[in-house]
This record gives C-alpha cells, structure tokens and sequence, in this order.
C-alpha cells in the first residue's frame, strides 16, 4: 500500500469513528466512578475483609449474616420511617409554598432566595442548628415549651421525638427543592390551556386538576424519586443530630453502613448492607418510573 | 525548520533543564505532613505548629515541610485508606486513641530504633505505654491531657460546698445544684461524639476506680464484671436517686455538655483538661471554673485518664530517618515548653516542667497539679482496634440501664455478647 493511500485509509477509518472521540471520554468516566465502585461493593460483600483487604471468600455469608442480625430490621425500618416522614411533609409543604410564589407578589424574587437557603445550606450545620434548637436546656424551643408549662422538652430522649426531629429538621432543608422544582413546572403550563377552560367555564379547582396537576404530575414524580433517594442515602444530618440514638431507633441503614465501615471496619458487611440500599434505591426508582410512564396523559 | 546545528543545541538544551530540575528535585526533599492544624488559622496551636515548622525548615535547608490539612476525626479512617492505598503520608498528628487501630491495621512504624533508653525515660507516661506486639512504640506524644473534676467553685459556695472527692459526696452536692435549677453533673448518653460523653466523661475513669478494666487480656470484653456494675449502679442512682443529672441531659454528648458549662448552667462535670482555657473564656462562667482530680470511692482520686495528640511515621513514609527528625523537633522540650506557654498544652516530657515558668504563673503551676495526678494515677485508656464500637455497645446498654429501667447486668451482658461477637 502506497504512503497516500494509506494516509487516505487512515483518515477513511478515523472519519469513521469519529463519534467515539466525543462519547468514549464520557464512558470511561461514568465506568470509573459509577460502575467501578459498584463491581468492587460487590466484590467486598462476597469476602471476609480486613480494614481495606479482602482476605477470604465469604459467598453470601455477609448477607445472611447482616439480614439475620435483629438491629439490621431496626434499621430497615428506620430508613423507611425517615423516608416517608420527609416525602411526606417535605414535598406538600414544598408544593403549597410553589403555588404561593407563583402569584404575583412583591418581593417573590427576596422570597424564594430566603425560602431556598436551608437546601443550601451544608448538613452538618442544618444538624448543628436543630440540636441547638431542640436542646433540652439551653435550646429556645424547651425554653418555651417550659414556659409554656409543657414540662421538660425531654426531645431526643424518646425513640418516637427524636425520629419526628429528625425528619423536621430533614424537610426544613428539603422542602426548598421540591418547592423550585414544583414552581419550575408550574410556570411551564401554557397560559392559553387556562384561558381556554376559563371560558368553557371550569372553576379554579377544575382547572387545577384537570390541567395544571396532569402537566405537573411527573415533575412530582421526580421529585419524589429525588427526596426519596437523597434521603435514603443520608449520613451527615443523622449523624450529628443524634447519632442514631436513643437506643438505636434513628439509625438509618445508611448510618449503619457508615459504621459497619469507617468505626468497625467491616468493609465485606458493610458492602453487602450498601447494596441493600443500592436495591431499595432501584426499587424506587422502577416503582416511581412505572407511575410516570402508566399515568402520562399528555 | 532546524538545521543541524540548531537541532543538536535544542537537544543539549533539553537536556541540561531536564538535568537541572531533577537537581532541584533532589536538593529539596520534602516531608508531607498530615495535621488537622491549618497553618492559616490564627490559634494558638496552629501558630505554634507553624513556628516550629518555620525552625524546622531553616535548621535544615533543602528541606520543605507539605502541611497538608485533614480533618481531626477524618485523620484516622484515612491514613488506613492512605496506607493500603500506597499514598500515605510521611509524618502524621495522631490522636492516641487511634493508636492501636493503627498498630492492627499495621500503618505505622516502630520509632525505637531512632531513640536510646535516656530518652525513654523523659516522658510523664512509661515508655511500655501504647506499643505494638514486638514492644515497640509507634508514636510521641505531642501533649497530654487527663480526664478531671470540672466545678463551678461560685455555684459550690452557693449550696456551702466544696470541691467533692467521693461519688457519694458529688451525687449528693450535684443533687442540691440540679434542686437549685442548675444542672448538677453531666454524663452524656449520645451516640455522638464517640460515645465520649459516656466513655471517657465517665465510665472509663470510674470502672478503674471501682478497680475494674474495660477489656482482659484477651481483648474480651470485661465490662460485664463487678467493677462494670459498680460503674453503672452509680450512674443509675446519680441520676434517680441522688437526682445529680437532669434526665433530659443524658441526650448531650461531649460537646453539648460541653456547651452546657459554657452557657454557665452546668455545675460539675468530667473533661480532659485541653478544655479549661476554652471553658474560661466563657463569660458565663469565666475563672469560676476549677479543675481537680475525678472523685473515687474511697476518697483517693480515680485513675488518671491520659490521652493525648502524638506524631507517627507512616509506612508510606519516603524517608524514616528525615521523619524521625521531624517529629524529634516537633516534640522536642522546648516545642512542648513552647506549646504549654503559647497554647496551653499539657507538656508530655518531664523535662519540659524544669522551665520556670511551671512556677511562676498561675497557669503553669495549675499545670503541675495536673502533671502530679498524672505522676501518681496516670494511665492511658484502652482504645481496641474496635473502640468505637465497644463505645456504642456501652452507651446503649448505659442508655437501657438509666433511661430503659434494663436490669444492669442483663444490659452489660448483651454488650459484652455483642461486642465480643465482632472481636477479631
């Protein structure tokens, strides 16, 4: 082969696959930190480790042995209590507060700066601020609450308060992003739609359930999935506020995963019980994905 | 294009910039330095780490220190992951209670081949204190600082109390505190900050007191023994029977209760004594604050609960003997003279309290009473490779017993079984 016609070839074969120059990079990336750490999990919760070692093949000895471990339901149900206590109240609270700024009000701009602040805000000082706040005494809420002759705001003395303050502090800092994402899609809803159904003479009522929640139904949707596995996978906050006490009846699955590896160093059992949430993550992504696709009207 | 000529003098001078910078390269070693102290921060601490790292540098030229900054409780879990990874550190500030988790996890390495037996013999602490299983040690202490009795001397006077030395006397003096409004004493039940505001503000001092250890020899649990029982039957009666520590209190963990003698509403409480001037510095409470020795059950103190901030040479370290130097700077006499004046940190080596300043300030000679407790009660807690889990397994079954009416030795039983079910 001649030195142009194998330059031409060359150029022919590049010209070709040329499209990988630009997806490849993005690939490799995704594998390297997505994929990557998903096979190693794997590869840890099958064996017995040392600190960061693997040191014997263990099957699926670290399953049982963290699904048959009594704390493990405790935790289980922990997370699902948090969860649906934090989708629960974070995103209609999130949701009336959209339907408040989509008015026109003076200082909406000033309003949603303020009322987007506790999501920016980092966990550890979301968590340092609520224990303050909560302190049974130099807190101001047991202030009041003793003023008020209430007795001692005992709080995260008790299994069942010390979950409801956790989830309290979880929606003040989530609420924010429901309320961006639902004021985001109200503002997508045509405005001739409302016309069209004022003058067919539909009540405001009507023309919010039969227009604007259809059209913001999958932004809800997604927001749920969002709180949902945000909250999931939460360390920080529950870790400061209250450690997982009392009596281990806030300590979440993710928190346990965190302890399993970082102060016992049982990287295998820990691995395993991280695939657990990355289970529960999947399920509620595939629950919520099948609302969305089923019930799509428009 | 290059002629020839051109060609071979840009080839001769790549080669001589090459040549040059591995020149520089090798002129400037480098010591990477993992602390939690950040050389930009204004305290005290960090401006004495920075000073004695400026001396350091200049006593050896070529030398360059790399202070990189890690977070205090993240320095511990990383140097593991660093070590494994083969990109660990050469010199590290490491809390002693990490040290035996180091040792089994097998990231530090013995420094006695560095020191002779004089130099063993300057520290406040025996030098068989802390040491691998050949009997090596693998860290030197920085500073120490020893579990004792916080008081409000004001608040005691208010009930016309003095400073108790018996744990019947301070149940009973904590009792008339918390009757008065304030809050007595403090033990914190969180999971929080380690379990510290249980472990070290309270059971570890009081098992030894009651004659009693944490672990056998084995490792094995042994908290399940009389001592143990003794150690949670009292804390049991100072919060029901004496009244000594407000119930909603038990929530706090180390730092809250901290917090709690800052916001002047505490009135006796167990800290390590690296607390006092921070505690001071509260308006609420200022120079009422004293510090004594942790009340026994005899009237002679408990043991003295010593810890303290060290330096270690990592396995990953590029050059042992150069490390070794560093830390024999960094924890010299005059640096620790340097850190108890500057800082207010509590010297380690005994030589250090041969300075006059020991006796002439007021600070300096509080220092000696807590340097003397140590002389005489001083032990170094035990902190298994698991301590953070023997901690968690204690303060829940401290929380069933006190807050949860458990029968102790039901509760101390099932920590013992959990606890020695993870041993390794």
């Amino acid at each position: 082969m001649s030195g142009s016609r194998l330059s031409s070839f060359l150029k022919g074969v590049a010209k070709k696959w040329e499209v990988l120059y630009f997806f490849v990079p993005g690939v490799l990336v995704i594998l390297l930190i997505t994929i990557y750490p998903i096979f190693n999990s794997i590869w840890l919760s099958v064996h017995e480790t040392r600190y960061l070692r693997t040191t014997s093949f263990a099957g699926l000895g670290n399953f049982v042995k963290f699904l048959t471990d009594p704390s493990s339901l405790r935790t289980i149900k922990a997370s699902l209590i948090y969860v649906t206590g934090t989708v629960a109240l974070s995103l209609p609270l999130g949701f009336i507060l959209a339907v408040i700024l989509n008015r026109d009000l003076r200082f909406k701009g000033l309003l949603r700066s303020i009322i987007i602040l506790p999501w920016i805000m980092a966990q550890v000082v979301t968590a340092l601020l609520w224990k303050w706040l909560l302190d049974p005494v130099y807190g101001p809420v047991a202030y009041w609450i003793q003023r008020l002759g209430l007795g001692r705001a005992d709080i995260f003395g008790n299994q069942y308060s010390s979950m409801f303050a956790l989830i309290l502090a979880n929606v003040w800092r989530c609420y924010p992003l429901a309320m961006i994402l639902i004021l985001a899609s109200f503002q997508t809803v045509p405005g001739e739609l409302y016309e069209a159904a004022r003058i067919d003479g539909a009540s405001k009522l009507q023309s919010f359930t039969k227009i604007t929640f259809p059209l913001i139904r999958s932004t809800i949707l997604i927001t749920t999935i969002l709180l949902t596995l945000n909250t999931f996978n939460m360390v920080t906050l529950i870790l400061v506020l209250t450690a997982g006490g009392p009596f281990g009846y806030t300590e979440v699955l993710a928190l346990r995963v965190y302890r399993e590896s970082f102060e016992i160093w049982n990287v295998g059992l820990a691995s395993a019980a991280g695939l657990l949430i990355l289970a529960f993550n999947i399920l509620f992504s595939i629950v919520y994905i099948s609302i969305i696709k089923q019930e799509s009207l428009y | 294009m290059l002629n020839r000529r051109n060609a071979s003098l840009v080839c001769l001078l790549s080669l001589l910039l090459i040549a040059g910078i591995s020149m520089i390269a090798q002129a400037e070693e480098e010591i990477v330095f993992w602390t939690f102290l950040n050389p930009a921060d204004q305290s005290p601490r960090s401006q004495v780490q920075t000073q004695l790292i400026e001396e350091f540098e200049r006593q050896n030229p070529g030398v360059k220190v790399n202070v990189q900054i890690v977070a205090w409780n993240e320095i511990a879990p990383r140097l593991i992951q660093a070590v494994n990874s083969g990109r660990g550190p050469d010199v590290v500030r490491i809390a002693s209670d990490s040290w035996e988790q180091q040792i089994d996890a097998d990231t530090l390495l013995p420094i006695d081949q560095f020191v002779d037996e004089a130099y063993k013999q300057d520290w406040l602490l025996p030098w068989e204190f802390g040491v691998n299983e050949n009997g090596e040690r693998v860290a030197i202490w920085i500073e120490h600082r020893v579990v004792s009795l916080y008081y409000r001397e004001d608040l005691l006077a208010e009930v016309g109390e003095t400073v108790p030395t018996t744990w019947s006397d301070l149940g009973r003096i904590a009792g008339k505190l918390t009757e008065k409004g304030y809050v007595g004493f403090t033990v914190g039940l969180s999971q929080g900050g380690a379990g510290n505001g249980l472990m070290e503000c309270y059971f570890k001092p009081v098992i030894w007191a009651a004659g009693g250890y944490l672990l056998d020899e084995n490792g094995r649990a042994a908290f399940n023994g009389p001592a143990g029982h003794k150690a949670m039957q009292l804390l049991y009666d100072l919060v029901h029977t004496y009244k000594a520590i407000p119930q909603e209190t038990l929530v706090w963990d180390v730092d809250g209760m901290f917090q709690g003698i800052q916001a002047g509403r505490v009135g006796m409480s167990l800290f390590a004594t690296h607390r006092v001037a921070t505690a001071r510095q509260s308006e609420a409470v200022g120079e009422s604050i004293k510090v004594a020795p942790v009340p026994g059950f005899d009237g002679r103190p408990s043991p003295a609960h010593v810890t303290g901030w060290t330096l270690a040479i990592p396995n990953t370290c590029k050059d042992p003997e150069l490390g070794w130097k560093f830390i024999d700077h960094m924890t010299s006499t005059e640096a620790q003279i340097l850190n108890a004046k500057v800082a207010g940190e509590l010297p380690a080596r005994k030589s250090a309290y041969d300075d006059p300043w020991f006796q002439e300030d007021p600070f300096g000679r509080e220092m000696v009473e807590w340097k003397a407790y140590i002389d005489e009660y001083g032990r170094i807690p035990q902190f298994p490779a698991e301590y953070l889990y023997l901690h968690s397994v204690l303060v829940e079954a401290a929380q069933k017993i006190v807050q949860g009416n458990v029968p102790i030795e039901q509760a101390l039983n099932e920590a013992a079984e959990k606890y020695n079910s993870r041993v390794r």
